[in-house]
């Protein structure tokens, strides 16, 4: 972006940052990087592609979870586009050792770059996230700063609210793919935005697109809802497009995990861990509590069936299928239990989905 | 838990698993329980049967440790009042057990649900400053015992625990000393001390005269400390007193062993880790399941000592 | 002139073809092996059927086609009813028996549950790890232990003492199984062990968490093997049948599906001597390089999938 450039005084250092690919969320990252910040060009990484699986496989470890791998890839691939600086995140599950373990294996393959690993400024307090801050920009203008990341903020509400419309309404589109291409122009939107206008706009012509495509939708779609592993079950190349396909079968998609619930407003211990007291007595991993709950809700709120996202050798998420299951069983909820690893074919999984299709609608016509 | 802060159990008894956190704190649950005056009901060693038994029950994508704690559990069932099955989420900052521990306890919960058995547990939670002696002390309580019960209980008990890991530290001391070829053996507990999984290793070693230190037999402290020097953001506890049992062990040693029951996911990274970074050592990296027979590891750990006799040219 | 339909089944190992009436009545049926060739083999499958057939007064009215290459063959054969596997299965077996509840199946490849109540499947699985313990898994231990996949049943039935073999991976199991018979282990205790070893894979993959309730039906290429059956029978401790029919009842299924759907289309048996072929054609538009299958009727694209996007769109 030239304009931005400009205002680089001459001599001083451009970041070329990069974050690897996730979901949709790049467009939000590459507005906080280059809005917040005065020094930052962000380095789109190209999107994710089986060669972005392929080279992040091939230098990870076997029995990693397969999101390490994808964003593995995804960091070579950013390299490759020119990024000079690279951000890894922190949490709680193995995903808090990613950056240093990523940095170990991409140094050792001969690259060379500067590596933001938040990890390294976890301190459980807050305020030292202010360093992290610092050392990208010393010379940061806060209000800027503090402007940038509210609309940032607002961006990642829209585009989860909006992605969650999408699924609940595309399968019932009855002109033939507008629901689809108005999405597609609200994605587009969003990863060229340069103002909070450009957000609120591509946001309100989503919403009125949303609400004036006519729709061929019966009173009682069949309803399944999704959960699962933080990355997967949000990233739809490394699910393989799972809500497209429920969608295109005629399904109301349901998702409750996103940035927007787990991220900016979460309230897990006041909120939803006394309505899971029957489940489990405490938090069973990083994620558990919001998807046993969201399980549960599903259930109770009459939907056709569940399913469970997870990449190969979750732990949290494998731990808590014993409670699913038992969810499953007391509601009388069919689940369909889906582990995706760099191998998972598009076959193998149209086979389940077809098959949990017939069975849900089977069952719902045998019921009603 | 089952509160019951009213009534002064009499006769109580509790089943202690044998697998997972038992091989590290047998000492403390034993003791903890016996100066509460509860009879502890083992489940008895690892067998085949056990690791069947876990496995036919646990989810099977968990950890070949995690299988033989179910089958563990299950051993247990009707055999006693409670079960115990500790959580343990984290001792403090950057002081984090796998996540599997934090959902051990509701994880049986819901896998024997329907046998009707009840379970115990204490739940020591740093990022919420529970400690070990508050979830003990918590523990007591609610099984009727009074604060000042169950407060010396735990003294005693960890005065008791704190003697067993002094002499067990002590034991090592000469070993380190000795001549020969010396392994370092680095692994989780719940593996290398499991009758059934880790001890034909050691036992192996033994037989063609190798000396095996424990990398996790090491002052703790200290090796929370050290193991920085080689991964400065590993958070898991027990992967920190590896890791600084290796910095603190690897120059006094003739090569390691990596010990890991498949898939551990902390085991996952941090060997990877370890297999880039030590580069200077002759370093095996053993993944252990349910179908590594025996013959297969046997050749594999005689080649690797092997080649260190060789290159000392002392075979 | 009375209406038949057609329901063909084309797996990774076997393709299966059954014509039926309006009764579900066979009216003629074939097994054959696949050979990585679905379209010849389909092509023999038909003349196979042909030749049973009674053109006189039967007619073909609509066709359904299932198994991994239901897409392709399904194409080919103008289906009215293109429908999965999983389904295919359970609608096939619940029309044969009503009261089942639970359908175990293992074929080449995969292998599945389906729990079934009222006649309508309420909850299914399928493997999700690999290849062990299905059909191509018993068939590759077969020849290394030189004999013939359908002697196996019998010389399991002479087993005293089963061997403990596990199964969980191929790679690990054959390893493991060598060094059993290496050890002097018998040859029909090894292959009741297999046996045995398949069975608790399958409980412990694809039944893990599911209620397996009786009436239990087995079916898929691997219950034709007796020994695989009786350990299924012993680890469930119920009664498991097998259909004669069992290793038809997909193309059974998808030929009940065929009949229940709305499509009419008359089958002819001309396809047998139409020239099929497919290509492939990598996309090439992203790196993704979708592998798009296209299916020419002589020099006549009929049809194409596989593109993950519209950028390969065919159409």
């Amino acid at each position: 972006m030239p304009l931005k450039l400009e205002r680089i005084k001459e001599g001083q250092r451009v970041i070329h940052g990069a974050f690897p690919r996730y979901a949709e969320y790049n467009c939000a990252m590459k507005y906080m990087a280059e809005h917040g910040f005065h020094n930052v060009k962000f380095v789109m990484p190209p999107p994710l592609t089986k060669r972005t699986e392929e080279i992040g496989a091939r230098y990870s470890p076997d029995y990693v979870c397969t999101p390490f791998k994808t964003l593995l890839g995804s960091l070579i691939e950013a390299l490759e586009a020119g990024a000079d600086t690279l951000v890894m995140v922190h949490g709680y599950c193995r995903l808090g050792y990613y950056g240093e373990l990523m940095e170990q294996i991409l140094r050792d393959q001969g690259y060379e770059f500067d590596f933001i690993n938040l990890s390294e400024y976890d301190t459980w307090k807050k305020r030292d996230w202010l360093k992290v801050i610092r050392r990208i920009d010393p010379k940061l203008n806060i209000p800027k700063f503090v402007q940038a990341a509210r609309e940032t903020i607002r961006m990642m509400e829209h585009l989860d609210e909006v992605t969650s419309d999408y699924y609940q309404i595309c399968g019932f589109d009855a002109t033939g793919g507008e629901v689809r291409r108005a999405y597609r122009r609200f994605l587009a939107a969003l990863y060229t935005a340069d103002s909070g206008e450009d957000i609120e706009g591509a946001y309100k012509r989503v919403k009125q697109d949303f609400q004036t495509i006519p729709l061929n939708k019966p009173d009682r779609p069949l309803q399944v809802g999704i959960l699962g592993e933080f990355y997967t079950v949000m990233d739809a190349f490394s699910n393989l497009h799972l809500e497209q396909k429920l969608a295109d079968m005629g399904v109301e998609v349901h998702r409750w995990m996103n940035m927007t619930h787990h991220l900016l407003h979460y309230g897990e211990v006041k909120n939803l861990a006394p309505k899971i007291r029957d489940q489990c007595e405490y938090t069973m991993g990083p994620t558990s509590t919001a998807n046993i709950w969201y399980a549960k809700a599903c259930a109770e709120h009459g939907y056709d069936g569940l399913i469970h996202v997870k990449s190969a050798n979750c732990t949290p998420e494998i731990d808590i299928m014993p409670v699913l299951q038992n969810i499953s069983a007391d509601y009388k909820i069919p689940t369909l239990y889906l582990t995706y690893d760099s191998q998972t074919s598009d076959v193998g999984l149209m086979t389940r989905l077809e098959a949990f299709y017939d069975m849900i609608e089977t069952r719902k016509r045998a019921l009603s | 838990m089952i509160l019951m802060r009213d009534r002064r159990p009499e006769g109580l008894t509790v089943g202690i698993p044998q697998g997972l956190l038992y091989h590290r704190y047998s000492v403390l649950w034993s003791a903890f329980f016996k100066g509460l005056g509860i009879t502890p009901v083992y489940s008895g060693p690892t067998s085949r049967k056990v690791l069947e038994e876990g496995a036919g029950v646990e989810v099977d994508e968990t950890c070949l440790s995690a299988k033989i704690y179910m089958g563990h559990v299950k051993a247990l069932i009707g055999r006693c009042d409670y079960i115990f099955v500790p959580r343990v989420d984290t001792f403090g900052h950057f002081r984090d057990m796998c996540v599997r521990f934090q959902a051990l306890y509701d994880q049986c919960r819901n896998l024997f649900r329907s046998t009707g058995q009840k379970f115990l547990t204490y739940n020591v939670d740093g990022e919420f400053g529970i400690t070990e002696e508050m979830a003990f002390l918590e523990l007591g309580q609610s099984l009727g015992f009074s604060k000042g019960e169950v407060k010396k209980a735990y003294a005693a008990a960890k005065k008791e625990e704190q003697r067993a890991w002094r002499e067990k530290l002590k034991a090592q001391e000469p070993l380190l000393k000795a001549g020969g070829t010396k392994i370092l053996l680095s692994g989780h507990s719940y593996v290398l001390d499991d009758p059934y999984v880790g001890k034909p290793i050691t036992d192996f070693l033994r037989s063609i005269d190798v000396t095996a230190i424990r990398a996790d037999v090491v002052n703790r402290e200290l090796a929370l400390k050290k193991s920085v020097e080689l991964s400065p953001t590993c958070k898991w506890e027990v992967s920190r007193e590896l890791l600084g049992g290796i910095a603190l062990y690897r120059d006094q040693v003739d090569g390691i062993i990596l010990v890991s029951a498949f898939p551990c996911g902390p085991d996952a990274m941090v060997n990877e880790l370890l297999t880039r970074k030590l580069k200077d050592i002759p370093l095996l990296n053993l993944v252990l399941d349910a179908q590594s027979g025996a013959a297969g590891v046997e050749t594999r750990l005689e080649s690797f000592v092997d080649i260190i006799r060789l290159k000392k040219g002392a075979l | 002139m009375k209406q038949a339909y057609l329901g063909i089944d084309v797996g990774s190992i076997s393709t299966k073809g059954v014509i039926i009436d309006d009764d579900n009545k066979i009216l003629s049926s074939a097994y054959i092996w696949t050979e990585g060739d679905p379209i010849g083999a389909s092509k023999r499958l038909l003349s196979l059927l042909e030749k049973q057939f009674d053109k006189k007064n039967y007619r073909i009215v609509a066709t359904g086609t299932t198994g991994s290459a239901r897409k392709l063959v399904g194409t080919i054969v103008g289906a009215t009813m293109v429908k999965n596997e999983i389904t295919a299965h359970a609608v096939g077996t619940t029309t044969f028996y009503p009261e089942v509840r639970t359908i175990l199946e293992i074929g080449g490849q995969d292998s599945k549950i389906i729990l079934v109540e009222n006649g309508v499947a309420v909850d299914y699985a399928m493997n999700t790890l690999c290849a062990a313990g299905t059909g191509a898994f018993l068939s590759s231990q077969a020849k290394r232990l030189g004999i013939e996949v359908e002697e196996i049943g019998e010389y399991a039935a002479r087993s005293e003492h089963p061997t403990q073999i596990a199964a969980r991976c191929t790679v690990f199991a054959e390893s493991d199984l060598v060094h059993k018979l290496q050890m002097g282990h018998p040859r029909e205790d090894v292959i009741a062990g297999v046996c045995n070893a398949v069975v608790a894979n399958y409980l412990n993959n694809v039944g893990k968490g599911k209620k397996i309730l009786s009436p239990v039906v087995f079916q898929g290429g691997v219950s034709k093997n007796s020994g695989v059956v009786a350990a299924f029978e012993k680890a469930l401790g119920c009664k498991v049948t097998v259909d004669e029919n069992g290793h038809l009842m997909g193309a059974l299924g998808a030929a009940i599906l065929a009949r229940k759907g709305k499509g009419r289309r008359p089958f002819d048996f001309a396809v047998e001597d139409t020239e099929f072929h497919v290509r492939e054609a990598g996309c090439g538009r992203c790196p993704n390089n979708c592998e798009i299958i296209c299916v020419y009727s002589g020099d006549k694209l009929i049809d194409a999938w596989g593109n993950r996007c519209e950028r390969g769109a065919v159409h």
